[in-house]
């Protein structure tokens, strides 16, 4: 079983127990009372353990229960009303809360019950204090002063309802149910008795998951008589029940001690077989509780029982004083700034390594970056001295400046390629000497403009002339000038297309041809190489 | 809890808070600061890198563009070269020389007044680049002579010739009488020619600071008519 860590200090009329829960085991300390002479002891173990809260749990005789019934209304306005009738109650310094009281499942109820009947729609609440006491009173101021946070202040009657469920696990739906559970189901009204070291005997009544009330009886497992007063106090409770639950008859009301074995052979002496009771000893209800690891000294077992139930569940219903709210508040502004500290470090520890690795990332581009700089810068330099080296031309009558070698070498690309060429081609139709007689040539270069020069522009050659024929007639004329042109002209011209006027058909074939005009051009041709070359 | 030391506490606790809160707002204020710094240094680093790069890119451009330019000038004749610009006398000069020495008469040249050719047609950087429009009519005795007083003219003038138009025609058969008349000095010859052409010839630009004067404004070594020499009329 695992508790909560804290410290808990049980008060009752007969003394305190400090119970100290580490989660798994319990330290405990009776005191009969507070006084000089244990105040420093007390100190010390509270420093000592000054990281556990406290919660003070209450089993004074001086606790009032008492029931109101309200119209039906919004829960809020219920809350208000209520509010507005504890703050009128007299004793302005007593402990005070309330329980709006949870409607009982019709299902589960075998009787007829007027307490908290809904038939009316009415809103029943239970209104629970308890007057400061000087004990109580003594035992705050103490607690105020020490380094411990304190919780709240706690009724063990209303927290006992912990233990009672815990004993049955009434709220698990186990399917082996035990016969004593079988019996609590199958009754209404529990009477749970038991009897502190602190507190004394006592009864807490229970409908449902609801306290009824609670009231400490007079007699002692230890008394001689303490049957015969037990199974008398058993009747007076059943009657004042009577008054709540008309329709209440003893086999309905179910009560379950928590008694030592021999005090329940005594009650068990007296043959009364109409009361519906269940025993538990303090070591069974240990076990059954779930704590039976856990080391008690058998003097205290029950009020360890009572403070291990209220520290392994959540407590039902707190009481404050004044005080108690400010140390909250305080400690809730406290718990905030601490956290908001919490976070905040947490932001900065996360900014500052993000700067870091951030503005080391960056700072390794940077350098990176610089490096690629420098190595580019280098490489411009280089390429500037070589380029400077290269800007003119050594090995001349002096050196030239580069501008001026690109300015003569644009204008060279484009028009050195006009340089006339038509002497050689002129001379190279030497072979048609003989035959021909060239009247007139014409060398031309279309398409170019002196104002803006541009490359690819043809050149042409036109010559005109006469085909001289021998022999005078037709045939060979004709054969004279096909060996002129296709056989002579093209083979000899072959970087020129060439381009003739035929000789025309229409002609008489009866007269003699010793002479015929003829017209060819020559026209360069571009080859691939050129037109690259010309494009780039 | 004592509510003293509980208000002690908050009070610290708060203080630090305030002292925390405020080294946040430092470290988010520092890392703008170093980011906005480190981004535009690294930024302008980058931009130097590409500007780099571009230049480099550029000077191997026009390194290699250099290169090609140096291999044109090495085949390039120093006539060409020259940066005298344009003189008239010196064009009839060569006329009448080239009229001497190849029988050429009546020759005739007509020039137009020269003038700067646009700098965004060559994208000249150091030369400026003259250039006229002429026209050369003349008469010569035969084919041959015409061909190679042509030829040899556009040889004789430096800078760039195109000779956009070059004809020559017989206009009649030589006879016996028109021999005679030749040997008497009384016949021109009956073949027409005319010669029109653009010449373009670079003129040192003394705007410019960096243009270096063309050290190749020397007088031109008279190139040898090797092709001329194997002319033979057809």
């Amino acid at each position: 079983m695992f508790l909560q860590k804290a410290i808990v200090i049980l008060i009752g009329n007969n003394g305190i127990i400090i119970a100290n829960s580490n989660g798994k085991d319990i330290e405990q300390k009776f005191i009969e009372s507070l006084n000089d002479g244990n105040r420093v002891e007390l100190i010390d173990f509270f420093k000592k353990h000054q990281s556990q809260k406290i919660y003070i749990l209450l089993d004074t005789i001086d606790q009032t229960y008492k029931k109101k019934s309200y119209p039906p209304i919004k829960k809020s306005d219920l809350e208000k009303i209520i509010k507005r009738d504890l703050a009128g109650d007299g004793d302005k310094e007593a402990l005070k809360n309330y329980i709006i009281l949870k409607k009982t499942k019709q299902e589960s109820v075998k009787l007829t019950l007027n307490f908290n009947k809904n038939s009316t729609g009415k809103l029943d609440c239970l209104f629970i204090s308890s007057s400061k006491s000087q004990l109580i009173n003594d035992w705050l101021s103490f607690v105020y002063e020490l380094p411990n946070r304190l919780i709240g202040v706690y009724m063990l009657p209303i927290e006992s309802y912990n233990f009672y469920q815990n004993l049955y696990k009434i709220k698990e739906k186990n399917k082996n149910q035990s016969t004593d559970l079988q019996n609590i189901l199958n009754t209404d009204i529990h009477c749970l008795v038991i009897q502190t070291k602190v507190g004394g005997a006592r009864q807490i009544v229970f409908s449902g998951e609801n306290i009824v009330f609670t009231r400490v009886v007079n007699y002692n497992i230890a008394d001689e008589n303490f049957a015969e007063k037990y199974i008398q106090d058993i009747y007076s409770t059943f009657e004042y029940l009577k008054r709540m639950f008309i329709e209440l008859t003893i086999d309905k009301f179910q009560i379950i001690n928590i008694f030592p074995d021999s005090a329940f052979q005594k009650i068990l002496a007296l043959g009364n077989k109409e009361i519906q009771q269940i025993n538990h000893t303090p070591t069974q209800a240990q076990e059954m509780i779930g704590a039976k690891n856990i080391k008690i000294e058998t003097e205290d077992r029950f009020d360890l029982l009572m403070i291990m139930a209220f520290l392994k569940e959540k407590p039902i219903l707190k009481f404050t004083t004044h005080k108690i709210k400010e140390l909250e508040n305080s400690y809730l502004q406290f718990k905030s700034i601490l956290i908001a500290n919490i976070a905040m470090l947490a932001i900065l520890i996360f900014g500052l390594l993000f700067l870091f690795f951030s503005n080391k990332s960056i700072v390794e581009d940077i350098e990176t970056a610089e490096n690629e700089k420098i190595t580019l810068s280098k490489t411009l330099s280089l390429a500037r001295k070589t380029a400077i080296e290269g800007a003119s031309l050594e090995g001349e009558q002096e050196d030239i400046n580069i501008e001026i070698i690109g300015d003569i070498g644009k204008v060279e690309e484009v028009l050195g390629e006009f340089q006339p060429n038509f002497s050689q081609t002129y001379a190279s139709l030497s072979f048609a000497k003989d035959i021909t007689e060239i009247t007139s040539f014409k060398y031309r270069i279309t398409d170019f403009n002196s104002k803006s020069p541009n490359k690819g522009a043809k050149k042409e050659m036109v010559f005109n002339g006469i085909l001289f024929n021998r022999s005078g007639t037709i045939d060979d004329l004709f054969i004279e000038f096909d060996n002129f042109i296709n056989k002579k002209l093209k083979s000899t011209l072959t970087n020129f297309d060439v381009k003739y006027t035929e000789i025309n058909r229409n002609i008489d074939f009866n007269a003699k041809f010793y002479e015929q005009p003829i017209e060819f051009t020559l026209l360069e041709k571009r080859n691939q190489a050129n037109i690259e070359k010309q494009d780039k | 809890m004592k509510i003293t030391n509980l208000k002690q506490k908050i009070k610290i606790n708060a203080l630090i808070a305030i002292l925390m809160f405020i080294s946040i707002i430092s470290v988010a204020f520092f890392y703008n600061y170093f980011d906005t710094n480190f981004q535009s240094e690294k930024s302008q680093l980058t931009d130097d890198i590409f500007s780099i790069k571009s230049k480099i890119s550029e000077i191997e451009s026009k390194a290699q563009e250099n290169n090609k330019y140096k291999e044109i000038w090495k085949k390039t004749s120093s006539k060409k070269k020259l940066s005298t610009g344009i003189k008239n006398e010196e064009v009839e000069k060569i006329r009448n020389n080239l009229a001497q020495k190849y029988f050429i008469n009546d020759s005739k040249l007509k020039m137009n007044v020269p003038e700067n050719l646009p700098n965004n047609i060559f994208k000249n950087e150091a030369l400026d680049i003259l250039y006229t429009e002429g026209e050369l009519t003349f008469l010569a005795y035969n084919d041959v002579k015409a061909i190679q007083f042509a030829e040899e003219f556009y040889k004789s003038l430096h800078g760039y010739v195109v000779f956009k138009n070059f004809e020559i025609k017989r206009e009649k058969k030589y006879e016996a009488k028109d021999l005679k008349e030749i040997s008497t000095g009384k016949n021109q010859g009956h073949i027409t020619g005319k010669i029109e052409f653009a010449w373009y010839v670079f003129k040192e630009n003394k705007n410019k600071e960096n243009a270096n004067q063309n050290p190749l404004n020397k007088t031109p070594k008279e190139t040898t008519n090797e092709n001329t020499k194997n002319l033979e009329n057809p």
